[in-house]
């Protein structure tokens, strides 16, 4: 049975797919909490895509179940995408009709809306000047922004958004990632996959990292960049300085990088940590925080050397 | 959802390119049947061909004959092209079920079928009424010898031509479901409803012979 708490506005629980002798995704178990922008990273091939389209119902899973909202996704299909907007990789429209008409549509498939919220959703997404236009004339940035038009237009709780900024160039890139921010600060769910961790890292407050069709880790974002937060420190002796730090119980780790030293503490312990040097005969040269980073982190938990594009 | 398939289909020229040939075919059958047959060489088929009411016939004839072919065209294109677009996956991420999808898809074509159908053949009565005027006739159902179509006639006559292209409709439309091609199938559905009827015709008669 469903069993959905009040945050948590999506879930897959043991989601599978197999196409063939591919098993595409294996037992993924996602969280996305209420109000949240949740980034689903994976290189390629990773099964985001894969996730997507179950999630959406486009394609069975061959093990698992869906939960959108509290019900069985899969049990309650159109209520559950009645209450979502989508948008998939490289989004589809009517190319010789207006941006307005292509709206008006889709508008009609959710149950009907007004002009005037059509005018409102453009103008989110900075189209209005161009809405009468056929959808042909416009550029890949403007069919994506039309895609999230058409996404936001019955004003949905949650918002699933498959690789949105594939296609845009940079300043199209920082725009799109504008309007993802805007939409989650108005309250709503956003499930964002992409494989750019600079993205993610910039619109996001969850992530989910798959790989291989399994996930890897999921956590927010905070707790994954403090995570990744060390002490970074030049020293007169940096052999005795190993020694004694590690001797500190609040110390994780101590790792030589050329003449460096990396130490995994935390930051506010600074000065306890020359304090500790000093005491030994070890001199600080130098001494920063380092900031965690997200890449870091993928790099980790998914072993790739570089993740593709 | 009905309302947004005819919105689709309204602002696409494809409806309206297909109704020319229809309409030029009739005035052709009327026109030249009258002036050319009946005028100048005194052949009666002429006559019948144009003017009211032995004209009915004919025109339901022909508007089924292209009629079937041109909708099977309509009916592949408009399905096939929402395949090519990819616009069938974002009506169904809206929260319509495949059956709403196709069952909506089909009833548009089925709408916009029996209206090009009455326009056309508004349009081919129109025609022969223009005829039947210049031949200095009474505009009327009734013939010479009183023997004419009543009314509910030709409601039937007018029905049993509808029913008759719709087989080629549910064809083309089931192949574009399946192949999802515009080309292949509105050629092969085009091509039977051309050839059906005259191979139906074959077939029965060799039976009848053997």
């Amino acid at each position: 049975m469903p069993n959905n708490g009040p945050n948590v506005i999506l879930r897959t629980v043991g989601l599978s797919k197999r196409y063939g002798r591919l098993l595409a995704l294996d037992d993924l178990n996602l969280e996305v909490p209420r109000g949240q922008v949740y980034g689903f990273l994976g290189p390629n091939g990773a099964g985001k895509t894969t996730t997507i389209s179950l999630i959406l119902g486009l394609i069975a899973a061959t093990r698992g179940h869906v939960e959108m909202f509290g019900l069985d996704a899969r049990a309650h299909l159109s209520e559950t995408l009645r209450r979502t907007g989508a948008v998939l990789e490289g989004p589809s429209f009517y190319p010789l009709l207006s941006g307005r008409d292509n709206l008006r549509i889709w508008g009609a498939l959710s149950g009907g809306v007004e002009d005037k919220r059509i005018s409102e959703v453009l103008d989110i997404v900075g189209l209005r000047e161009r809405g009468r236009d056929k959808v042909r004339t416009y550029s890949q940035g403007m069919k994506q922004r039309l895609g999230l038009a058409a996404a936001i237009l019955h004003d949905p709780e949650l918002l699933v958004l498959d690789e949105p900024t594939n296609g845009l160039d940079p300043a199209g890139m920082r725009e799109f990632r504008g309007l993802i921010k805007e939409l989650g600060q108005m309250g709503k769910t956003v499930f964002v996959s992409s494989h750019l961790l600079s993205e993610v890292e910039q619109m996001c407050d969850h992530v989910g990292i798959v790989k291989g069709g399994r996930l890897v880790a999921q956590e927010s974002v905070t707790t994954l960049l403090r995570r990744g937060e060390a002490l970074e420190m030049r020293v007169t002796d940096p052999e005795r300085a190993v020694q004694v730090l590690t001797g500190l119980d609040w110390v994780d780790s101590v790792k030589r990088e050329d003449n460096r030293l990396v130490v995994e503490a935390p930051r506010e312990r600074a000065a306890e940590l020359s304090r500790a040097l000093a005491e030994a005969q070890v001199y600080l040269a130098e001494l920063r925080p380092r900031e965690g980073s997200l890449e870091e982190f993928f790099l980790e938990v998914t072993g790739e050397g570089e993740p593709r594009g | 959802m009905l309302a947004a398939e005819l919105l689709k289909v309204r602002t696409r020229w494809m409806p309206y390119v297909l109704l020319l040939p229809v309409v030029a075919a009739l005035a052709f059958q009327t026109f030249f049947g009258y002036f050319a047959i009946w005028r100048h060489d005194r052949d009666i088929e002429g006559l019948h061909v144009a003017v009211l009411p032995w004209s009915l016939p004919s025109l339901l004839d022909l508007t089924q004959f292209l009629g079937a072919i041109l909708l099977a065209i309509l009916a592949s294109s408009l399905v096939g092209t929402e395949h090519g677009w990819g616009t069938v996956r974002q009506a169904l991420i809206r929260g319509q079920t495949r059956v709403q999808y196709l069952t909506t898809k089909l009833l548009s074509i089925c709408v916009l079928a029996a209206i090009g159908f009455l326009l056309v053949l508004g349009l081919g009565i129109l025609f022969s009424v223009i005829v039947t005027a210049v031949e200095d006739r009474p505009i009327t159902l009734d013939l010479p010898n009183g023997d004419g179509p009543s009314l509910g006639d030709v409601a039937l006559m007018v029905l049993r031509a509808a029913y008759a292209m719709l087989p080629y409709v549910l064809l083309a439309f089931t192949l574009s479901v399946v192949a999802r091609s515009t080309t292949l199938t509105s050629a092969s559905s085009s091509t039977g409803a051309s050839t059906m009827p005259s191979t139906c015709r074959v077939i029965r008669f060799s039976t009848i012979a053997i």
